[in-house]
């Protein structure tokens, strides 16, 4: 069976997405971009299985977190670094931090467990549903809103003060 | 304190919800108990990430989000394409 022209359209369009998407959960361009290759390639190979009419970009989301996820466990055999989360991205060339308020809220986004992390990305900036980010993560959509609602907390200990005046900055 | 979001439509506007964000130190004041109000979910959201919080996810996601899509990915679709041809 071949893959149709509209599978192939929605992921081209899709791939934007994916890359944030990919960059946010492991907090590096590179390896974003490795992620979302991955991906296409194995949604292509899977194109068969996808029943058209249904969201594309979330099954193309599952397909990313599963193969982050994956990634995670191989390396954990090698070299754990809990500190890598996009600090290694923050002197990236070309990708300079000109927004010094963006690195306090990496740096508090790279404290969160990976649940949480990814939750809040989804639901936070992603604009999953609860819904479509509990299916993406195969959870209940209360364990999804539990999740995003504890990383809530957290962010905002975090950050305290600092996000109220700069979102008065940026608005 | 309760806040709750009446939200219309798209469920991906909703950090631009207008609520105003009175003490973002106290961790806790947005966990209302009202949040696991059942029903109406599709159309009541929590306000579950205040604005600021929400905003700069937003601007560290959008950054990438909107950038050209490099060159690599459509060469890839091409040879992914490609080779299904050769396939049949």
């Amino acid at each position: 069976m071949s893959v149709p022209n509209q599978f192939r359209e929605d992921l081209l369009e899709a791939i934007p997405s994916l890359r944030a998407f990919g960059y946010s959960l492991c907090g590096n361009a590179t390896r974003a971009d490795d992620l979302v290759q991955e991906t296409m390639v194995k949604a292509w190979a899977n194109a068969a299985s996808f029943q058209p009419g249904t969201n594309q970009r979330a099954w193309l989301f599952t397909i990313l977190r599963n193969e982050f996820y994956s990634q995670m466990r191989k390396k954990k055999r090698e070299v754990e670094d809990p500190d890598g989360y996009f600090e290694a991205s923050l002197f990236e060339k070309g990708r300079q931090e000109s927004h010094l308020e963006l690195q306090d809220m990496k740096r508090a986004l790279a404290t969160l467990p990976d649940d949480q992390r990814e939750a809040i990305i989804l639901v936070g900036a992603s604009g999953m549903s609860y819904e479509e980010a509990a299916n993406i993560c195969d959870v209940a959509t209360g364990t999804m809103k539990s999740r995003v609602s504890r990383a809530r907390s957290r962010l905002e200990e975090l950050l305290g003060d600092t996000s109220t005046e700069l979102s008065q900055a940026v608005g | 304190m309760t806040v709750e979001i009446r939200q219309p439509a798209l469920q991906a506007s909703w950090v631009h919800a207008t609520h105003k964000i009175t003490s973002i130190n106290n961790g806790r004041t947005y966990m209302s108990d009202q949040s696991k109000k059942s029903g109406d979910k599709q159309c009541r959201i929590d306000p579950v990430v205040p604005e600021a919080i929400g905003r700069q996810l937003k601007r560290i996601y959008d950054r990438v989000a909107d950038e050209p899509v490099p060159d690599r990915f459509s060469a890839l679709l091409d040879q992914l394409a490609k080779q299904e041809q050769g396939k049949k």
